[in-house]
């Protein structure tokens, strides 16, 4: 399966900023169990060992 | 982001690639709303501590199903390897807990301990326990003082304050008290950008690298006009969070003071509540400071009368120590029912004259009450101060 991805407006930061990112390549990812933004449900990132994730961290602002 | 989302669809399903947000911001039913008006499904977790320790936003990262981290900021290019790749279970086995794992684990630590009490303290707020907020506050506050070398101790305690600030149980000082910490833990971690931004969202407008809401109001319009009920904010929006960024600008010269003489009925402070916060600009110089003043009548003493004219505010500042840049203000809160009690706002801002580390801003307001108990109704001045100190 191959899909297009010439449409992703990939936003991306300087060399700077991805040092100042806690994630680091070839490392596992940080577990981390938050609420999300409704508070009625809660998610794990260790829930989701057996998928590929994207994750992406933002702010609304 | 929504290229991203739209991009990502036809990859997502139950067993198969997982789209997941964090945000880093304080208020998740902002996010809410922006969600609901990008039209995003995906779940998206609320980091207001910044557990993450993500110094600055927006963040893209692969990770493969083994939990591995396998890009970030990807290029189009990384990311179709990624989602197109297979990739080998790591040799070594993933340690049981890493400090992400732990930190919100009650439990995972003796009971009692400093790590132990400072996961109930996060788990409490973060998932609003009832009855709990002032304990986890407390705490939070506690170990920012006796982890004073560790900036993120004092960033949580200010999300704690600014938390209770917007509850029900709010305490007077709390707003102060969280831009105070993350000053603090600013000057600890310059770099910090997510924490810089907590501060510039409510700081002067020549410190904001942008509007930090602005597109509220497009959003619930837009919302709206496709026939859906708009995500109910919870915190009300603050004049600064619209704010565009710009020079600071000394103006309303020309204003009238409205009451010179002082001949109008003063309020004390058992009728009307007056808190005040000073948020300054990120800058070294720190030289601009956003004033934020906010009054709500005493429970069971006053409400507002809004049969007449809005509240307005007059400000003054001696010239010698700042200027100020609008002097008289006047309340967007505008009810439709004849009595209420809601916080009502004012802003303003000031520029501290050269040399000058601490100005006092001199003010007070002019509003409609009634009393509580016989039901008289009155036009009264309420008498305020703050001081205004370079941190």
């Amino acid at each position: 399966m191959k899909h297009t991805l010439a449409l992703f407006a990939l936003a991306l930061l300087s060399p700077a900023a991805v040092g100042q990112s806690p994630y680091r390549v070839g490392a596992p990812a940080p577990e981390l169990r938050l609420p999300d933004i409704t508070g009625e449900h809660t998610l794990d990132l260790a829930d989701l060992l057996g998928r590929k994730v994207v994750l992406f961290e933002f702010a609304s602002w | 982001m929504p290229g991203w989302h739209d991009a990502l669809l036809p990859w997502r399903d139950d067993d198969g690639l997982a789209v997941i947000g964090i945000t880093e911001e304080q208020h998740p039913a902002r996010c809410r709303l922006f969600a609901q008006w990008k039209g995003l499904d995906w779940p998206i977790l609320w980091d207001p501590f910044n557990l993450t320790e993500s110094k600055v936003v927006p963040l893209h990262v692969l990770i493969d199903e083994h939990g591995i981290v396998r890009g970030v900021n990807p290029t189009a290019e990384a990311l179709e390897e990624f989602l197109l790749g297979e990739f080998p279970a790591p040799t070594t086995p993933r340690a049981e807990h890493d400090a992400g794992a732990t930190l919100l684990e009650v439990g995972a630590h003796a009971q009692g301990s400093f790590e132990d009490l400072h996961a109930r303290a996060l788990s409490d707020l973060l998932w609003r326990v009832p009855g709990r907020m002032d304990a986890a506050v407390d705490t939070l506050e506690r170990q920012a003082i006796e982890r004073a070398d560790d900036p993120r101790y004092a960033f949580r305690a200010g999300v704690a304050r600014r938390m209770r600030y917007d509850s029900v149980e709010r305490e007077p000082g709390d707003f102060q008290a969280a831009l105070d910490h993350w000053t603090r833990a600013l000057a600890g971690d310059p770099n910090q950008y997510i924490w810089r931004r907590r501060i510039q969202q409510y700081g002067p407008r020549m410190d904001k690298p942008y509007p930090f809401y602005d597109w509220i109001a497009t959003a619930q319009r837009e919302i709206t006009a496709r026939g859906e009920v708009p995500c109910e904010l919870r915190a009300a929006l603050t004049p600064v969070e619209l704010a565009q960024p710009a020079d600071f600008r000394a103006g309303d010269g020309g204003a009238s003071e409205p009451d010179p003489s002082g001949r109008i009925q003063r309020a004390d402070d058992g009728w009307i509540a007056v808190e005040s916060a000073v948020a300054f600009d990120t800058s070294a110089s720190s030289r601009v400071a956003s004033l934020h003043f906010a009054l709500r009548p005493r429970a069971g003493r006053a409400h507002w009368n809004n049969e007449a004219e809005p509240t307005i505010v007059w400000l003054d500042a001696d010239a010698a120590h700042g200027r100020l840049d609008r002097q008289l203000l006047e309340s967007t809160s505008r009810p439709t029912a004849a009595v209420s009690d809601e916080l009502r706002s004012f802003t303003a801002e000031l520029e501290l004259a050269d040399g000058v580390d601490t100005a006092v801003v001199r003010g007070y307001a002019l509003t409609y009450v009634c009393e509580d108990v016989d039901g008289t109704c009155l036009f009264v001045r309420r008498d305020f101060a703050v001081e205004v100190t370079r941190p």
